[in-house]
């Protein structure tokens, strides 16, 4: 019977992390440019600075409960076992 | 330090033009702002406490373990573009804005990234200036709507929730007549 490779599934994780750390750095940016480029006044330029360092600090937390997350428990348990299609009640 | 003097300089301002004054939108608007995104952020922990009171209990060990990891992973991301989300409103607020120079009126309203629309009226075309504060809340924290009216290709500007509508509107009268005498 052909058993799919499952393997690369593995890296699930590491690939949605990249993605939206790129997407985060790129909203982060956009806000940051529109503020300092379009911002009349010194509040926009406060504002952005203050809104890099909060981001800054947002990411390393995401960042640590991200890596907290017992990803080998969750891809065994949907993808591997599949056991979330059978009946999860006691 | 220089980033806590400014001229007000904007985009497109002309040689001899110089900023009176420039007006954002009401604190109300930062207030909803911040309720909505407070209640917002705190939606993932009602439903983590419902499922732990209503579901937990006829589930195994290992789906209980598995809910708690999936929560977490999700509230992880919610929690992320719910800040992001903040910031863009605050950056839509923070560029939406009524700039008074000693020449003419601009009207600029950010409504998405790349895309503002900015309305102009010179001082001497200014022909009215009309308010509307419109119910309670309006009323009791001072902000309405400001209505200029003018002689050119677009006749009616507004700005929306300005605080303080009725001293702006004497204010940018005040300029409007100190320009038509010079």
């Amino acid at each position: 019977m052909f058993q799919p490779n499952l393997n690369f599934i593995y890296y699930l994780p590491k690939i949605i992390y990249f993605v939206f750390a790129l997407f985060f750095s790129w909203y982060v940016f956009l806000i940051i440019y529109h503020l300092i480029r379009f911002g009349v006044g010194r509040e926009p330029k406060i504002i952005s600075f203050l809104f890099l360092f909060i981001s800054l600090i947002v990411f390393f937390t995401f960042s640590g409960f991200y890596n907290s997350i017992d990803w080998k428990f969750i891809i065994e348990t949907i993808f591997i076992e599949k056991s979330i299609f059978f009946p999860l009640s006691s | 330090m220089i980033i806590f003097k400014s001229k007000n300089t904007f985009e497109g301002q002309l040689y001899d033009e110089k900023t009176i004054f420039t007006i954002r939108q009401h604190w109300f608007v930062i207030f909803i702002y911040i309720l909505t995104f407070a209640l917002l952020i705190t939606l993932p922990f009602f439903i983590y406490y419902w499922v732990n009171k209503f579901l937990f209990d006829n589930l195994t060990y290992k789906t209980q373990y598995l809910i708690n990891e999936v929560f977490k992973l999700f509230s992880t991301f919610y929690s992320l573009i719910i800040y992001l989300g903040f910031f863009y409103s605050l950056m839509r607020y923070i560029l939406t804005i009524m700039i008074v120079t000693n020449k003419r009126v601009i009207i600029i309203y950010q409504e998405k990234f790349f895309k503002y629309e900015r309305i102009e009226a010179p001082l001497n075309k200014i022909q009215d200036i009309s308010i509307i504060i419109n119910g309670l809340l309006a009323t009791f924290l001072n902000f309405g709507n400001l209505e200029i009216q003018t002689a050119g290709a677009i006749t009616k500007f507004k700005f929306i929730f300005t605080a303080n509508p009725i001293k702006i509107k004497y204010k940018i009268m005040e300029e409007a007549n100190k320009y038509l005498k010079i």
